[in-house]
């Protein structure tokens, strides 16, 4: 049975390389005749503005099914559109719900719908999408990757046409905020009944009802965008896009200076001088939706699960120093709190100031006057994350404190901080970034804080456990009263960030890009993605 | 003896190659012994200062001193892959010698082993097994280690099969020498030379697969002063700051290219059959 | 000879056999849960438990090869875990690029290593051939991600030549090719230099010579009819390490090959991704390799074929 199963496998195998080499001859001879042309940067309408913006992206997404992806933050909005979104100060508004309300006692909420709106395939949208969206996201049978998100929803029905209702299980907090997600995005029904869970990886299966529609996507090549005609908001400001993936920075960078790009995404933060010093070139950098820091492993097994050793590191560290003197060249600064300043209920604790010899004496109260040794790991892909790490290292070591650094990569960082028991845990503190992916501190707070039920770290990855955040956390999301929510929100602040430290916050990230000459109206939502559809690019 | 040292005096390049091998491997080795700076101390307040007295070669992003860390780099990465190499080639003559003296089972296993081994191209290996290992140091040692091994496994095979046909093995064997002392005393001298050429060679080699891991970001991990590691971490801002990159850029080949001389040298040195190889 | 053909046909498919088990086991030691990388931090249990059932992987592990190993009989590489494709698609789509840069570098280093080498050979141990030796050996010894970094600065940022990266048109291969070809030259210049040499030692040169031969028709033809089998067949042993070595490139040049796919699908952990691709790159190796072998026999009569 082997023999003869190996024969066919030769046989295929053989047939198939020869289909590559033809796919290959066939390609060589299209890049051959494509000899010449510009290449892809289209041509300039007769206002003097470009039909096509090229924008070079660090990486690739995932999936463009909204309520499966994971890099959820640069594409997603330019192709759907949700029930709610976040306006530019901040505050909720209706995008494909007219208006919305809910019942005394918060637990129905009721949406009317935008008539006249179409899907990119030409569609009516009606409350059936809605309610489509929303079972395929619900299905207990079949849970995805945002379900969780989503879970205070107990049923989504249509009373007519352009009307929704939603049940929810229990009081919740931040309906509005969630329901402004990319992982609430509207799909089309007829769509979702076509394809399934096969949605957000071929051209066809992407429908929705935002700026522009993809016409290809050549995985981690590029992604080319065209208007939605059907575009309920009227025409966005250029016609095409094209999203370049180039992984290396420094490859980044000359393609913008060879004029092959518009944006880039992500410059290497020492290489943002140069670049910004380049006639014609301009940089955004700008705070951004997150946080960068170090989180403390709380666990038994940890040096650090002793609250003081915890306030020790966190005062034997200078931020100032640390973030003035690694992303001196992008303005950004030291935390002032574990929320950012655009989160809903965000008060600022100030930066705590370094003091060695305090550390020496809260360690001499943990225990340990002569310190002890410990390791951090970090990971470098978030910005500078190696270089932060040995930073810390250098100034707890004034302390005593001797540390060692481990450096991992991607994949082993993601296996780490998923489902270990605290035996598991080989590190005691991990570099992490913090933000949710929604204005309301719940999204950033409660996931992460709250005691792990199960003693995993699925979700709270360093076994953070305080008695009062518990309460503050999971009382406060139950709450529709936001004035009371944002007081209890204001205390697990304090707690996360001084008297129980949760983590060391070190710098508020920015968003990071820079444009060629001729590049009109980039700005940035509340959630610091940039909203490429108002961009014009001047020829 | 000397007639070896002699015919490799002869190649001028080689000779001069493996001064300046012998003389960074010292500089690098001894580095603990004569530069009292720590190649990790950083000065956050002095990143990417240009050259100067006190930095010959500037500082790096986190205000390092390059030429130390290019030194202790050196130790780093010549300790990698001089571990590598050896204890792949000590696995692969193992391998080798079993293969052919012994033949028979033994053999048909390390030979299929060997050509699983080699059925892995070039750096595809070296991705697999840190893939499966995981990246770091030691890692490293463990990829390149088994990066050499077919390649040696399958020459000291021939080798041995070659010397085990000739008549004084016989002979030996007649007169009732035992097989680890036949091996010992007639097989390993005889195939001596290959060996040193081969290893002399891979060392070149297992440094630009250490470098290559490191851009992959599958190698040896940063703080470590490692040539490749820093290359490759300071590659992102070669246009800003060329020196971070650059330094250890130019050592790698500088150390590569000695390497491959001294290798060519000792072939020729060691076995005028293959002199014009 | 036929036999010894077929012989060797058939220690492939045992060696293709023994990969795919190889590949399989491989890709299961490899630490980290698949299914948590693929959704993400923070993914409901009842999601994680679904999708590991989703993706077979709570059978045993012989199971999971023979179903793995039937599909792909079926041309069914599974679906990469993290763009939710068959595998096979992603291969397909990947794969021709980086065979064209392969065998793009390959032709440039041929081209210009036997040049080189028989350069070399002619004026064996005089300056141009100390030159290019020096020349070949430095390119072989430069890693070739800062090498193919230094080429952008000058032909792409500087000159304006090329553009800086990506596979639009075929302008945009020639760098990368460029890059992966002059790192094969050094080798191919010393296999051609060493085999010339040998060659010219030969009677029947001295003889062609003595007869008053041309020097070029001496050096280009007679004696390159003979020292060029053994350069080819290096060259087609070196295709393997070209397709591996492309991994570097691609990335420089942001080119989607299947190095790139290869070592981004070990970073995400996705196995049928990993398999695939491995599989794919260690078969074409082995199957490069036995056809280059049977070439070089048949068109070698010096050959045994009992050997």
């Amino acid at each position: 049975m082997n023999g003869c199963a190996q024969g066919n496998n030769g046989v295929s195998r053989r047939g198939f390389v020869g289909g590559m080499g033809a796919a290959a001859l066939a390609m060589l001879s299209s890049g051959l005749v494509a000899c010449g042309g510009d290449s892809g940067t289209g041509s300039v309408g007769e206002d003097g503005y470009k039909d096509t913006l090229v924008v070079a992206a660090y990486g690739d997404q995932d999936t463009l099914d909204p309520q499966i992806n994971v890099t959820n933050d640069k594409v997603l909005r330019l192709l759907y559109s949700g029930l709610l979104v976040v306006q530019e100060d901040g505050s909720i508004a209706g995008d494909l719900a007219e208006t919305y309300d809910m019942s005394e006692d918060g637990l129905t909420w009721t949406f009317h719908l935008k008539e006249g709106v179409k899907f990119a395939n030409g569609e009516d949208f009606t409350s059936a999408d809605v309610v489509a969206t929303f079972e395929r996201l619900l299905n207990p049978d079949h849970p995805l990757r945002y379900t969780d998100t989503v879970a205070f929803i107990d049923k989504v029905e249509a009373t007519d046409d352009y009307t929704v209702v939603m049940t929810m299980n229990t009081t919740y907090g931040a309906v509005e905020d969630t329901l402004a997600m990319q992982c609430c995005f509207i799909m089309c029904k007829s769509t979702l009944e076509e394809f399934g869970y096969d949605i957000g990886t071929d051209p066809e299966t992407i429908n929705g009802t935002g700026p522009y529609k993809v016409t290809s996507w050549d995985i981690d090549e590029q992604m080319t965008f065209a208007v939605n005609e059907n575009w309920y908001l009227g025409e966005p400001g250029t016609p095409n896009i094209i999203m370049k993936v180039i992984p290396e920075a420094s490859s980044r960078a000359m393609a913008l200076e060879n004029g092959e790009v518009d944006i880039v995404d992500r410059p290497a933060v020492d290489d943002v001088e140069r670049l910004s010093s380049i006639e014609g070139l301009t940089l955004v950098s700008e705070p951004g939706y997150g946080l960068q820091g170090f989180q403390f492993n709380c666990s038994e097994y940890s040096k650090c699960q002793d609250v003081n050793v915890r306030k020790a590191i966190s005062i034997a560290i200078d931020r100032e120093a640390i973030v003035g003197s690694l992303f001196k060249e992008i303005g950004e600064t030291p935390t002032h709190g574990p929320l950012v300043p655009m989160n809903r209920g965000y008060v600022d604790l100030g930066v705590p100031t370094r003091d060695v010899d305090a550390a020496k004496q809260l360690l001499a109260e943990a225990g340990v006057p002569d310190g002890f040794e410990m390791t951090i790991m970090t990971f470098d892909g978030y910005n500078k994350g190696v270089e932060l790490a040995e930073a810390i290292k250098d100034q707890i070591a004034d302390a005593g404190i001797i540390a060692e650094i481990v450096t991992v990569d991607s994949a082993t960082f993601n296996a780490t901080l998923n489902g270990l028991t605290p035996e598991e845990m080989k590190y005691d503190m991990f570099i992490m970034g913090f933000g949710g992916s929604s204005l309301d501190p719940d999204a950033s707070l409660r996931r992460i804080c709250v005691t792990s039920e199960d003693g995993l770290n699925t979700n709270n990855y360093g076994w953070y456990s305080n008695a009062r955040v518990d309460e503050l956390l999971n009382g406060a999301i139950t709450l529709v009263d936001q004035e009371k929510r944002m007081e209890m929100y204001e205390e697990a602040q304090r707690i996360i960030y001084t008297e129980d430290p949760f983590a060391v916050y070190l710098n508020l990230r920015n968003s990071l890009f820079v444009m060629a000459e001729g590049v009109e109206n980039f700005s940035l939502n509340p959630l610091q993605v940039p909203c490429f559809e108002t961009i014009k690019v001047k020829a | 003896m000397k007639e070896i040292v002699q015919r490799f005096c002869r190649k001028r390049m080689s000779v001069v190659a493996g001064v300046m091998l012998i003389l960074i491997i010292a500089a690098c080795a001894f580095a603990p012994l004569y530069v009292h700076v720590d190649p990790l101390k950083q000065n956050l307040f002095n990143t990417y200062a240009r050259p100067s007295a006190e930095h010959l070669l500037g500082t790096d992003n986190l205000g390092r001193d390059i030429l130390v860390r290019l030194l202790y780099g050196g130790r780093s990465s010549l300790a990698i892959s001089f571990s590598g190499v050896l204890s792949g080639t000590a696995v692969g003559v193992i391998l080798g010698v079993i293969a052919g003296y012994f033949g028979g089972i033994a053999d048909t296993l390390i030979s299929r082993l060997i050509d699983v081994l080699l059925a892995f191209p070039g750096l595809l290996l070296a991705i697999v097994v840190v893939a499966i290992l995981g990246s770091g140091e030691s890692n490293t040692v463990v990829a390149i280690a088994i990066f050499s091994i077919p390649t040696v496994a399958r020459m000291v095979r021939g080798e041995v099969l070659k010397i085990r046909s000739a008549d004084y093995i016989a002979v030996c064997k007649v007169m009732g020498e035992s097989s680890a002392r036949v091996i010992v005393r007639h097989v390993i001298p005889n195939a001596i030379s290959q060996i040193i050429v081969n290893v002399t060679l891979q060392l070149g080699t297992a440094i630009l697969t250490t470098s290559a891991l490191s851009f992959l970001g599958l190698g040896v991990q940063p703080p470590a002063p490692e040539w490749g590691a820093m290359l490759s971490s300071a590659r992102d801002v070669l246009r800003s700051y060329p020196l971070p990159a650059v330094v250890p850029g130019i050592a790698i080949t500088l150390v590569v290219v000695c390497f491959s001389l001294v290798g060519d040298g000792l072939r020729d040195a060691l076995d005028p059959r293959l002199k014009n190889a | 000879m036929f036999k010894y053909v077929v012989k060797r046909f058939l220690q492939m498919l045992v060696m293709l056999f023994a990969l795919s088990v190889i590949v399989f086991l491989m890709v299961r030691l490899i630490p980290g849960d698949p299914v948590t990388m693929m959704l993400g931090q923070g993914a409901g249990k009842e999601a994680i438990a679904a999708e590991r059932a989703r993706l077979g992987l709570d059978y045993p592990l012989p199971q999971q090869y023979v179903m793995w190993l039937t599909n792909v009989f079926h041309g069914d590489f599974g679906t990469s875990i993290t763009t939710h494709k068959p595998v096979l698609t992603e291969i397909v789509r990947r794969y021709p690029l980086t065979i064209i840069i392969a065998v793009g570098s390959t032709a440039l280093s041929a081209v210009v290593g036997i040049a080189f080498g028989i350069i070399s050979s002619v004026y064996h141990g005089k300056l141009a051939d100390n030159i290019l030796m020096f020349v070949s050996l430095f390119a072989v010894s430069t890693p070739s991600f800062f090498l193919a970094i230094l080429l952008l600065i000058i032909f792409s940022v500087t000159l304006k030549w090329f553009p800086s990266g990506g596979a639009s048109s075929w302008v945009g291969l020639v760098l990368p090719i460029i890059t992966l070809g002059m790192q094969e030259v050094g080798y191919i210049t010393r296999i051609t230099r060493s085999a010339m040499l040998d060659v010219l030692g030969e009677d029947y040169i001295r003889t062609s010579r003595a007869r008053g031969v041309a020097e070029h028709v001496v050096i280009c033809v007679h004696a390159l009819k003979n020292a060029i089998i053994p350069v080819l067949t290096s060259i087609g042993l070196r295709f393997g390490s070209l397709l591996a070595g492309a991994t570097l490139v691609e990335t420089v040049f942001s080119l989607a090959g299947i190095g790139r796919l290869t070592v981004d699908a070990v970073a995400g952990r996705d196995y049928p991704l990993i398999q695939g691709c491995v599989l794919i790159l260690a078969a074409t190796f082995v199957i490069v390799n036995t056809v280059v072998d049977v070439l070089y026999t048949v068109a070698d009569p010096r050959i045994e074929f009992d050997s």
